[in-house]
């Protein structure tokens, strides 16, 4: 009997570490990983202590790290694009463009994983000033990824599959070729679409006249949100435009926030970040519609949040 | 001081002058880090220190530059015209390209040698000009005029041409693989990021033209004879210290350097030289084979140069006026240049009409800015949204060539100043960053017919998404509208508010409705006509 209980003991020693390893294996090596960790409707969000490069740095890690490590994302050689907001010619401080260290942190952690980083926006004032004056061509100069301009022969057209207004859009030839694509949006007000956030920045790698968009302003972004990839947002909160926005607004009307959310569905990223201008996310058009469309969670409740400090 | 290499340093010289000046030219762009060397090559022109100086009554202190050219001059003569003037090195460089008449201009019947007096005439005009108020000195300075063409001209049609060649080249597969990582590189260093092209660039580029091609009628004609900054530095070194000397005993008389010289400067039969017109190429010490020719020192007013009296030598004496210019042609000038006066100086088009002419920010009073501004383009070719153009006719004859903004081809980016780091004389103050959210250069205002939330009842908004100042200069109202469909929608129908906007025109490039936009900026509205003109009393809205 005792050699019996032993016996048993034993096979489930071994029943058990094979278990648990293969919790542990599986999610690293099946495509069912997407379950386990970094679902579409999970997000996580970092609060931070201040402003400085060195916290910002730490909260991104942070992030990635809650995500699941950016070794579950970034492989080696990979081409990857990050499109940060570069639309204005400001500084940092006026919350117009996406802060230069977020862009810095993500570039550099992309390059120490061995892959091949492009940074590029479709500017509204001169792309040149923009990309100096909001320091992040030095942001992306310090952490070896390219900082390039865009070139008007470059747009492919791209079918929306079951667009609400657009059959097809112009999209940059890189961000489709991409590998990975992360999107670094700032969180804004904008009279038109009521905020500009994830989906809306997507509108940086769209050509043509895009000033033919703002008529059913949100049915559009909709359509962008169909029919560009991202593979990743990081929402940058750490100042937010409250009023005047997409390009005035007095230093008042800039909210220091100290946040960064992490997710992988865009309309999710955008519906949570609508809790920061204390805004309700059905109350913006298109991410009602977005919802609608079965595009992502946008009931902040159902969400799967992770809360994390720096 | 005699070595035939002398004149092969000197074309060495000029291109790597010519190279730099090249330079100056291709970086004069966004970023601006030095904008003393930018705003240098005007400022080496005492024509335009004199006339500049006398039409804004002020003494100049920028174009300190001019006045060590002068100095230089006092010393070498016109070395500036044969070794630095980038036009000088242009009109060299273009001889066989145009076809050059020579080194000898026989002009008109009289058998009158040349012109050469014409340049002081010129010079009288332009003076005469600024005294009364009329700053006519830049269109025809050879530093301004030359920054202007290879600025608006010569560069943009450079880079138009490589940008059409390289996007040719990238649709052939094979060459494209080599063309395209050679066109990015070029993009941002030779070639500009963006297109660059002026309105009104063919009547820059006559002006350029016509005056290479006047080296048809021997090289070098506009340097002898028309250039206003070769007669000042003509009349400085009529006494300078370094000549040209000629050994009469070595001298065979065979004129081989008379025929030679590209100014005419050798008189005589070879022996004499018109210091005045000497540039200082040292072309002559070459072509002699009889080694009779020197350079150096000598004194300017010693009054017997070692020229035999021989008969038909009698031109070799210094003439009593300099160039053939006498009293009567002196006078002919000065009665010619105060009739131009109000031939150039009334303008009814700018007070008819001055709605749409837009100077850049930082811009004089129009009156001021008038007698400031030499037209040497800098400022257009730095701005970085390619908005600011040359006027033609838009602010008058006397406005030919000054800076405008044209909002619908570049408007005025915020949080920029270049083009007031890079003007040479301060016709444009210089701003600071802080002072640009501030300075008011225009008024918005809509056109409702064309302007898409009123003609169309469609949501648009542009215009306000674009609008950098910080309280919003465009604001909207929801209204209740019926669609096309006879649907009743709300929309957002936009508005200016006067006292805010600056008139920077990012709203009227970036309106969406095709051509003409259905915002446009206007002269400052809410700014009193005496700040924009000093025409204060006459005309305007004064009465009478």
């Amino acid at each position: 009997m005792d050699f019996t209980k032993s016996l048993f003991r034993k096979e489930f020693f071994i029943k058990a570490f094979q278990v648990i390893s293969g919790l542990i294996i599986l999610p690293r090596i099946s495509p069912l990983s997407r379950l386990f960790a970094a679902r579409n409707d999970a997000l996580v969000v970092i609060r931070g202590a201040d402003l400085s490069k060195g916290t910002i740095e730490n909260m991104v890690k942070k992030g990635f790290e809650a995500m699941g490590g950016i070794d579950r994302f970034i492989k080696k050689g990979m081409k990857v694009v990050i499109k940060p907001n570069i639309g204005w010619n400001s500084p940092p401080e006026r919350a117009h463009n996406t802060n230069p260290y977020i862009v810095e942190t993500v570039a550099r952690m992309c390059r120490e994983r061995g892959a091949r980083v492009q940074v590029f926006d479709r500017t509204c004032n001169k792309a040149s000033l923009c990309y100096v004056n909001s320091g992040i061509r030095k942001a992306a100069k310090n952490a070896g990824a390219a900082i390039e301009y865009i070139d008007s022969r470059r747009y492919r057209k791209v079918p929306v599959k079951k667009g609400l207004k657009q059959k097809y859009l112009y999209v940059y030839e890189d961000m489709i070729k991409a590998d990975f694509v992360i999107n670094i949006p700032i969180a804004k007000h904008h009279s038109l679409a009521q905020l500009t956030l994830s989906m809306k920045n997507l509108m940086g790698v769209l050509g043509g006249n895009r000033g033919d968009y703002h008529h059913n302003m949100d049915e559009n972004i909709v359509d962008f949100t169909k029919a560009i990839r991202t593979d990743l947002t990081i929402m940058d909160a750490t100042r937010i435009l409250t009023d005047h926005g997409p390009s005035g607004g007095t230093l008042d009307d800039v909210k220091v926030m100290k946040t960064i959310i992490f997710g992988k569905n865009p309309v999710t990223v955008d519906a949570y970040t609508t809790t920061l201008f204390g805004r309700e996310p059905r109350s913006i058009g298109y991410i009602k519609l977005a919802g609608a469309e079965g595009m992502g969670e946008i009931n902040v409740k159902k969400m799967r949040i992770t809360h994390k400090t720096v | 001081m005699k070595s035939p290499r002398w004149s092969q340093l000197r074309a060495l010289a000029q291109l790597a002058l010519w190279l730099a000046f090249l330079l100056f030219i291709v970086t004069l762009r966004f970023p601006v880090e030095n904008e003393g060397a930018y705003a240098l090559v005007p400022r080496l022109s005492p024509h335009l220190a004199l006339t500049a100086s006398l039409s804004t009554r002020e003494a100049l202190t920028v174009f300190y530059p001019a006045l060590i050219v002068l100095i230089l001059t006092l010393v070498l003569g016109r070395f500036f015209c044969g070794w630095i003037c980038p036009l000088g090195i242009t009109l060299d460089g273009t001889d066989r390209i145009v076809k050059t008449g020579g080194n000898h201009l026989q002009f008109g019947k009289s058998g009158e040698k040349d012109l050469r007096y014409g340049k002081y005439l010129v010079l009288t005009g332009s003076l005469i000009l600024a005294l009364a108020g009329f700053q006519a000195a830049g269109l025809i300075d050879p530093l301004s005029l030359v920054v202007r063409s290879y600025g608006l001209v010569v560069y943009p049609y450079l880079d138009f041409s490589l940008k059409g060649i390289f996007q040719a080249l990238g649709h052939i597969p094979g060459v494209s693989h080599a063309s395209e990582p050679l066109f990015s590189l070029l993009k941002g260093s030779l070639l500009d990021l963006n297109p660059i092209l002026f309105s009104g660039h063919i009547t820059v580029l006559l002006f350029f033209l016509v005056l290479l091609l006047l080296s048809r009628m021997a090289r070098r004609f506009w340097c002898r004879s028309l250039c206003p900054l070769g007669a000042v530095l003509a009349l400085t070194s009529r006494f300078s210290f370094f000549r040209r000397k000629v050994s009469v005993e070595k001298c065979t008389h065979c004129l081989k350097c008379q025929r030679d010289c590209r100014m005419g400067a050798i008189e005589g039969k070879g022996l004499a030289t018109r210091e005045e017109e000497c540039i200082k190429c040292f072309e002559c010490l070459q072509s002699c084979s009889y080694d009779a020719i020197s350079f150096g020192f000598g004194n300017p007013f010693a009054k017997e140069q070692a020229v035999p009296r021989e008969e038909g030598d009698e031109k070799a004496e210094p003439e009593a006026s300099p160039g053939g210019l006498t009293r009567k042609r002196l006078l002919a000038g000065v009665v010619s240049s105060a009739a131009l006066v109000p031939v150039l100086k009334i303008n009814a088009q700018y007070r008819a009409d001055f709605s749409h002419l837009i100077r850049p920010p930082g811009a004089l009073r129009e009156e001021d800015f008038l007698d400031r501004c030499i037209r040497c383009g800098e400022c257009m070719k730095a701005c970085p949204t390619n908005g600011l153009h040359p006027a033609l006719l838009e602010a008058g004859v006397e406005g030919l060539f000054t800076p405008r903004l044209i909002p619908r081809l570049g408007w005025c980016e915020k949080n920029c100043n270049l083009c007031t780091l890079v003007c040479p004389t301060g016709a444009l103050k210089r701003l600071e960053l802080a002072d640009r959210e501030t300075t008011v250069i225009g008024t918005a205002y809509f056109i409702h017919d064309l302007c898409i939330p009123w003609s169309e009842n469609r949501e648009c908004l542009v215009c306000e998404e674009m609008c950098p100042t910080q309280t919003k200069s465009i604001r909207f109202r929801e209204e209740t509208v019926l669609d096309r469909k006879n649907r009743t929608v709300r929309i957002k129908r936009p508005y200016v508010v006067e006292d805010i906007c600056i008139g920077c025109g990012i709203c009227e490039n970036k309106c969406p409705v095709p051509g003409s936009a259905a915002i446009r900026v206007r002269t400052p509205k809410n700014v009193p006509l005496s700040a924009l003109t000093s025409q204060k009393g006459e005309g305007g809205y004064g009465g009478e």
